[in-house]
């Protein structure tokens, strides 16, 4: 080992070093900007608050409103499901809304075709009543990343007061562009103003 | 021993040449009398070289300390900048900018190793290395809006800065990692990958030849071991008492010269703890008539025994001072517990970190320091332990500003006497107490971010422009 980092070698570890740490920064940088400009964009509607974070600063802590969607029709979970590979992830589909802005339609265990989804392994079965026993179709909870949006320090706390002071006819959005199961935030909207 | 020698040996001269004064004829006596001056001279010379030596070391550190201080206030400062987040900028921009201090500092540390710079150097610039990628890092995800928790940012910064750690073996910067790492203790795996690449790194360079490597190998090995039993267990607390049992024992059995030591440490740190874990049910008001009282008193024992005594001859009133600068840091502690919701609410993640850390500490010392657990470094260490608590209690959870006055006053006057008296661990410890003080009072305090990060770039700066000044006049000393 010692005698591998001499002095000459020690000069091109520092290179290679120094040349993998830019790579790995670069692909988070990468992946952003392919699902910026091949991805389609959904408003989602949220809530929130403005916390802060020691390394980068002060964000909107947010969360998806409605956070349970409907399992594709014919589609059921075994009550041992968390032992199949097969029910690990779960496809959420985005459909569109109108003015309202977007939904998300429902999950499913098979990877869509020709729709735009979000892929999540974060999701549990929702318990149903007994009324609901018997319908065909199962309901489940998930969270994907839609939990955190970066602010300018002296915007965070005037965006958290829009956020609590909001009207039943307004509504908070994050704009959100995915691409093959991965997705980004792009935007934040508040009474029509971007963010 | 040696000063005994000289002694001899100028009696012996003044000895023989009274002879010599009196009997011109004795020639032996006349050589003999010449090898003693020479010995006496050589002697002489050897002494002084040793206190050179000495004060060089103890000025070398300082250089070390201010010049890591420098850096790390920069480092924070551009990171409290940045996170005040530009929103004008394009993302482009933010993003070139992100990875700007991580080039600066690997090119940097290229230039210092290459051209062989001073220790002190390498030490900087590898901690500015683990710093800027993370400052890289925790950039590119504000701007990128990526959602990825703290931890998972840290534990990807610090692998792809751990290869510096074992090329160029800064102390510091492993320091850094432990320090570091107690952010992804709860995320079990992640912290052992680290703990355990930091450990590999002694086991196979150093553990054999450097003294240090293998000290902190130790100390790494036990601060795994114990965390993972903890984390793996002590859901419920119940190992703490059971381990603290086991060091009480070891102590009881142990030479009874070392009881009154360890019995100080052991007591400041059971104190610690039990504040820590909320034991006591009552609220404390910071700002009482009490406090003003304790802290006075204590304060004016203090400066008696500093102004009255020479501590630089009197190892024992060294001591004296020791204890009492911890039994000031536990009555700080008392008066400084102000909100007892406060602690439950933020301490219960933390608190077996510092319950395993402190008994894991605690053994690693009995164990391995039982011969020399009389001499003080025991306690300095439990000292600095304490006072690393307090000063996280106190920013955290209280609001006792005569508390944070007393200590910071303390603080000053200790770097002061260590400078005057030339005792360099006075002020070693106590530049670095103070800073600690202020980083997290600064970090805790409500003013923005682009003022807290000019602040930090300045302090940063004044250290090292300071740094520079003192080398330059010690250069010109010589």
């Amino acid at each position: 080992m010692k005698e591998f980092i001499n002095n000459t070698n020690k000069k091109t570890i520092i290179i290679i070093l120094f040349l993998v740490q830019l790579i790995s920064l670069s692909f988070p940088v990468i992946n952003h900007f392919i699902i910026l400009n091949l991805g389609h964009e959904y408003l989602i509607e949220v809530q929130g608050y403005d916390p802060y974070d020691v390394l980068r600063g002060r964000y909107l802590s947010l969360s998806v409103v409605d956070d349970y969607i409907q399992l594709k029709e014919g589609e059921l979970i075994p009550d041992n499901y968390k032992d199949y590979s097969k029910f690990k992830y779960i496809y959420i589909v985005l459909g569109e809304n109108g003015d309202m802005g977007d939904v998300f339609e429902y999950g499913t265990f098979e990877k869509p075709i020709n729709r735009d989804y979000i892929k999540t392994d974060n999701w549990n079965k929702k318990r149903v009543s007994e009324a609901q026993e018997n319908t065909e179709t199962e309901n489940i909870y998930f969270r994907i990343n839609i939990n955190k949006y970066y602010l300018n320090e002296e915007l965070a706390p005037i965006l958290e007061k829009k956020l609590r002071e909001l009207e039943d006819n307004s509504k908070a959005y994050v704009s959100i562009i995915t691409y093959k199961g991965n997705m980004i935030l792009d935007k934040f909207i508040i009474n029509n103003e971007i963010f | 021993m040696k000063t005994t020698n000289q002694e001899d040996l100028k009696l012996m001269i003044s000895v023989l040449e009274e002879k010599i004064d009196k009997n011109d004829n004795i020639h032996k006596e006349k050589e003999l009398l010449d090898k003693l001056k020479q010995n006496l001279h050589i002697i002489e010379n050897r002494k002084n070289n040793i206190e050179i030596s000495k004060k060089s070391k103890a000025n070398n550190i300082l250089f070390m300390i201010f010049a890591l201080l420098g850096t790390l206030f920069i480092a924070g400062g551009i990171l409290f900048l940045f996170a005040y987040n530009w929103s004008h900028m394009p993302k482009s921009l933010k993003i070139v900018i992100s990875v700007l201090p991580l080039i600066i500092s690997q090119i940097g540390i290229y230039f210092t190793y290459s051209k062989n710079k001073s220790r002190v150097w390498v030490e900087c610039f590898s901690i500015a290395v683990t710093l800027s990628v993370i400052l890289s890092n925790a950039l590119i995800a504000q701007t990128l809006q990526i959602t990825v928790p703290v931890e998972n940012l840290l534990f990807l910064s610090i692998l792809l800065s751990l290869p510096i750690n074992y090329l160029f073996k800064p102390k510091y910067n492993t320091w850094l990692y432990m320090i570091l790492s107690i952010v992804c203790l709860f995320s079990g795996l992640k912290y052992m990958i680290i703990v355990g690449a930091l450990m590999a790194y002694y086991f196979y360079n150093d553990i054999k030849s450097n003294k240090e490597g293998n000290r902190l190998f130790k100390l790494l090995y036990l601060f795994w071991i114990f965390t993972t039993i903890s984390i793996t267990l002590d859901n419920s607390g119940f190992l703490f008492p059971i381990i603290l049992g086991t060091v009480i024992i070891l102590i009881l059995f142990s030479e009874i010269k070392l009881f009154n030591n360890v019995g100080v440490f052991v007591l400041l740190m059971i104190t610690n703890i039990l504040f820590l874990f909320d034991f006591f049910d009552s609220d404390y008001n910071a700002t009482t008539v009490p406090e003003l009282f304790f802290g006075a008193l204590i304060l004016a024992i203090f400066v008696f025994v500093v102004l009255f005594f020479d501590i630089s001859k009197n190892s024992i009133v060294e001591r004296f001072l020791v204890l009492s600068s911890l039994g000031i840091i536990l009555i700080c502690n008392i008066l400084s517990y102000t909100n007892s919701t406060i602690v439950d609410s933020k301490m219960n993640g933390v608190s077996i970190f510092f319950e395993v850390y402190f008994v894991a500490l605690l053994i690693f010392y009995v164990i391995n320091n039982s011969k020399s657990l009389y001499e003080s470094r025991l306690i300095k260490f439990g000292l600095l332990m304490g006072t690393i608590m307090f000063a996280l209690k106190f920013v955290f959870f209280t609001e006792g500003i005569i508390a944070k006055a007393i200590i910071v006053s303390i603080t000053v006057f200790y770097i002061v006497l260590g400078v005057k008296k030339e005792i360099s661990w006075f002020y070693k410890f106590n530049i670095f107490m103070i800073n600690m003080l202020l980083i997290l009072e600064v970090f805790s305090s409500d003013f923005g971010l682009v003022a807290k990060g000019l602040l930090f770039i300045v302090m940063g700066i004044v250290f090292l422009i300071t740094n520079y000044y003192i080398v330059k006049r010690e250069r010109r000393n010589k």
